[in-house]
């Protein structure tokens, strides 16, 4: 069973390794890197792919290799492919740019230089020849011929912005759509708009979503992204052109065989693209007029902040029975559509009845929440009296304000005594710090002591105190258990509590021996020597003490592998314990002590060996 | 000889002289807090900083150096300064009053909430708690598992409750294990906007596109580094490539080589 365990123990630790160290980091150092073209012959403006390849590794970024001489650069994108063959992983990423030639001759690509990990790679070096004259106009690719291809694509793909109003308020939303138009044209890696405007505060784009619309009977794959802005000023202003970056898949134009034209002359072999050119492009939108109408002065309610949209508000304390000097938690609720960042914490009028705190705001998709701590001062405060927040209603096109009702509390007089209280108050009430409490809002003052300094990234876990503390816990813990399992066998397996205690009372017969061998005592010697045999076999093999005879050499001892020489020193010895009952005389020191030593040396190498 | 010996007790007198002479970490604490009282608060920080520079740190010190920066108007260096006072401190009411009033400022509105109850919970429990508080915590369970099944072992009357005993350990350890997980990834990931304005780009390269802007004091996740460009995480999912200079990260570390 343990030999089988160890058999999987090492390949199950390698596959962990292999899981935690991946291959490709264990052999870092083995990076190939080198370069290809899709082709060596070309003509000028004739688009061929160049290919970075970075065998040993899937995570290198893509280098820059912007410029190279005598050609446009565009960057496609990476590839990467992991294989495991036989357990080896290998791995390897190609980042993939299209090149234009700009002009005729012999032009080099590369070496390119890469620093990865601390190390510098270089690349390979290929020589393009490019030839001045396209043989086949048809599959030409100037970059004059890219633009009119471009140019000829724009009535296909185009970019339209629509806000949702063309009028609006200050600091109204105003969701805007940009929609890029696609009309049987493939494109891919899109990118997300540029889109900034003056005069205008906007949120991030969302995710795009995808749709097709008619437009003039023509059908059109449309793309969408959402924006919302917000004009902080009036006037006439123009949405700026967005911009949309794509790549374009333009259906190569085949040449026209010959008589004798090769087929393999064509494009459909060398070229990773097949039978498309990838050309970037640029969709832009036109300018749109958007008027921002200030909001008007007329009906202007007194505590308006500045928000626009259509809000409900509510208000809501909690506990309702405080005693003076404890917090009530007014908790302001503004949900609805509309523009939350210029929400603000509705002012709340409670006179000196109760010390106000600044209110915590908190935001959640359609709502703007804000918290405020109010501590009552007497115990006649019975009321919270109404909040309301005023806001200017675009659709309705006028101001609202939303009341609450009042919430009554019960205010009971504090234990501490109100005088005690009212003197923290006072503190916050009296002179500058209630012209700030007045504005409202600004930071808690500094900690006046460093607390407890301690070294720049010292952690309790990381000390020696703490790390020795939990070793110790552990050992003392594995130490008990060990001391428990082993009282435990002890009480319930007798043949392994009977082992371990042969040897100690074998030796502890040996003295007694030894006492009778200085007494001179024969008879008493042979006899003790005779009960430690018998006591150390009886419970070394787990047998009955008092059977234990000369016999157990055959039946017991021999089967075991015991050495003859061995055996024949204990049989010996079981011949002396019997012979000295009837001749004691014929016993002298020297023998006694032989005996001695000899019973021993058997204990002693039972002990040493493993039966 | 007897020069030698001059200059052996020289050497020992003047380190022990100019230890006596140089101020300690709180001698200067309290000259940076009269710094600000004065409201020269670039001197507050500088001196703030020299105690970070002698290598101690505590949750007050961040505190009053986000203060200091508030005050300067660096609200990006504010927010930073109160995350990592907020490792030390996560219970203190100033230190989330003065978080959120930095944040309100710059318009951002608090951190949304997990909407599964598990999850707000561990969140919660995680902001709660710091490192070290976690570290007791889970040496305490430890010794109580310890001690619950060595008294299993040896005195058999709490037999019946020992099952529930060693699953509710079990269950509060792997708890703290993943908030102090959670703890200390979020501590060694985040970093915070300090530029006014930074690009975030489709690539690590100057020329590459933007993708989208990040602004003063919003606190991002960094996913990758390559010098001199941060991948980073906005909190609406959004990823792209900043340069490490707008940034700055909570728990400042050496930069590792790609």
């Amino acid at each position: 069973m343990k030999k089988n365990a160890r058999k999987y123990l090492i390949p199950v630790i390698l596959a962990c390794i292999m899981i935690v160290f991946p291959q490709d980091r264990l052999n870092a150092e083995e990076i190939d890197f080198r370069i290809s073209t899709s082709r060596t012959k070309v003509t000028v403006g004739k688009i061929f792919s160049l290919s970075l390849i970075f065998e040993g590794t899937s995570n290198v970024p893509a280098p820059g290799v912007s410029p190279i001489e005598g050609f446009q650069v565009e960057y496609m994108g990476p590839s990467t492919r992991i294989s495991i063959v036989n357990g080896r992983k290998t791995s390897s990423i190609t980042h993939m740019y299209t090149l234009i030639p700009l002009r005729a001759g012999r032009l080099i690509i590369g070496p390119f230089s890469f620093n990865y990990g601390g190390n510098t790679y270089l690349s390979n070096t290929i020589t393009v020849t490019v030839t001045g004259s396209p043989s086949d106009a048809n599959a030409a690719a100037h970059p004059q011929v890219i633009y009119d291809e471009t140019e000829r694509m724009r009535d296909r793909i185009f970019l339209v912005v629509s806000p949702e109003k063309s009028e609006a308020y200050v600091n109204e939303i105003i969701p805007v759509y940009l929609k890029l138009y696609v009309n049987r044209v493939n494109i891919r890696d899109i990118q997300y708009p540029e889109f900034s405007q003056k005069g205008f505060l906007m949120s991030g784009f969302e995710k795009p979503y995808q749709r097709r619309e008619v437009m003039d009977r023509i059908r059109y794959e449309v793309v969408e992204f959402k924006t919302f802005i917000y004009a902080t000023q009036p006037g006439n202003f123009f949405l700026d052109s967005a911009t949309v970056r794509c790549n374009v898949l333009v259906e190569k134009k085949r040449r026209r065989l010959g008589r004798f034209g090769g087929i393999f002359d064509d494009d459909l072999f060398d070229d990773v693209f097949g039978g498309y050119d990838i050309l970037p492009f640029e969709a832009k939108s036109k300018k749109v007029p958007v008027t921002i109408m200030p909001l008007p002065k007329e009906a202007r309610p007194g505590d308006f902040t500045g928000a626009v949209g259509r809000f409900d508000f509510t208000l809501e304390a909690s506990p309702h029975k405080v005693k003076v000097g404890d917090p009530v938690t007014l908790t302001m609720r503004i949900k609805g559509d509309g523009n939350f960042s210029t929400v603000m914490c509705p002012e709340i009028d409670v006179g000196d009845k109760f010390k106000v705190y600044q209110p915590q705001v908190s935001q959640e998709p359609g709502a703007k929440i804000f918290e405020q701590i109010l501590l009552p001062t007497e115990e006649t405060v019975k009321e919270i009296p109404p909040v309301s927040f005023s806001f200017f209603d675009p659709k309705l096109e006028r101001y609202r304000t939303v009341t609450s009702a009042v919430i009554p509390i019960t205010v009971e007089k504090s234990e501490k005594g109100k005088e005690a209280l009212l003197a923290g108050f006072q503190r916050f009430t009296a002179g500058k710090a209630s012209e700030e409490e007045l504005l409202g809002r600004d930071i808690v003052y500094i900690k006046p002591s460093p607390g407890k300094l301690r070294k720049r990234g010292k952690y309790i876990f990381k000390s020696a105190a703490f790390i020795s503390m939990n070793t110790l816990g552990a050992l003392f813990f594995v130490t008990l258990l060990v001391f428990y399992r082993r009282k435990e066998r002890l009480e319930k397996d007798v043949r392994y509590a009977r082992r371990l205690v042969a040897p100690k009372e074998a030796r502890a017969n040996l003295k007694k021996a030894k006492c009778f061998l200085e007494k001179g005592a024969p008879g008493e010697f042979y006899g003790a020597l005779f009960k430690t045999l018998q006591g150390y076999f009886g419970g070394k093999f787990h047998l009955p003490t008092h059977g234990i005879t000369i016999t157990v050499i055959d039946e017991v001892l021999k089967p075991k592998g015991v050495k003859t020489e061995v055996l024949e020193k204990l049989k010996v010895l079981f011949e002396e314990c019997d012979l000295v009952r009837y001749a004691v005389s014929t016993f002298d020191r020297e023998k006694m002590e032989a005996s001695l030593k000899k019973t021993s040396e058997i204990i002693d190498y039972f002990e040493r060996t493993r039966l | 000889m007897k020069r030698r010996i001059f200059f052996i007790i020289l050497s020992f007198l003047i380190p022990a002289s100019l230890a006596l002479t140089a101020p300690s970490a709180k001698d200067i604490f309290s000259g940076a807090c009269l710094f600000y009282e004065k409201g020269d608060y670039k001197a507050a920080i500088k001196e703030y900083d020299r105690i970070l520079d002698m290598g101690y740190e505590s949750g007050q010190l961040y505190y009053n150096l986000g203060n200091s920066y508030f005050k300067d108007g660096q609200l990006g260096m504010a927010v930073l300064n109160y995350k990592r006072a907020k490792n030390f401190m996560p219970r203190d009411g100033d230190l989330e009053s003065n978080y959120r009033h930095v944040l309100f400022r710059l318009r951002y509105p608090a951190a949304p909430k997990p909407e599964i109850l598990p999850l707000r919970i561990f969140n919660n429990l995680a902001l709660y708690f710091t490192v070290n508080e976690l570290a007791i915590f889970l040496a305490v369970l430890f010794f109580v598992f310890i001690a619950t099944v060595l008294s299993h072992l040896y005195f058999h009357r709490i037999k019946a409750y020992f099952a529930v005993a060693v699953a509710a350990i079990l269950i509060l350890f792997a708890l703290a294990v993943s908030l102090a997980v959670e703890k200390a990834l979020s501590i060694s990931r985040e970093a915070v906007v300090v530029d006014k304005e930074a690009d975030s780009k489709f690539e690590p390269f100057e020329r590459a596109t933007t993708h989208f802007k990040l602004y003063e004091g919003l606190t991002v996740s960094i996913l990758d580094s390559k010098p001199p460009w941060y991948k980073i995480r906005r909190p609406d999912g959004k990823a792209g490539w900043v340069k490490k200079s707008a940034l700055r990260r909570i728990k400042p570390q050496k930069e590792k080589a790609l």
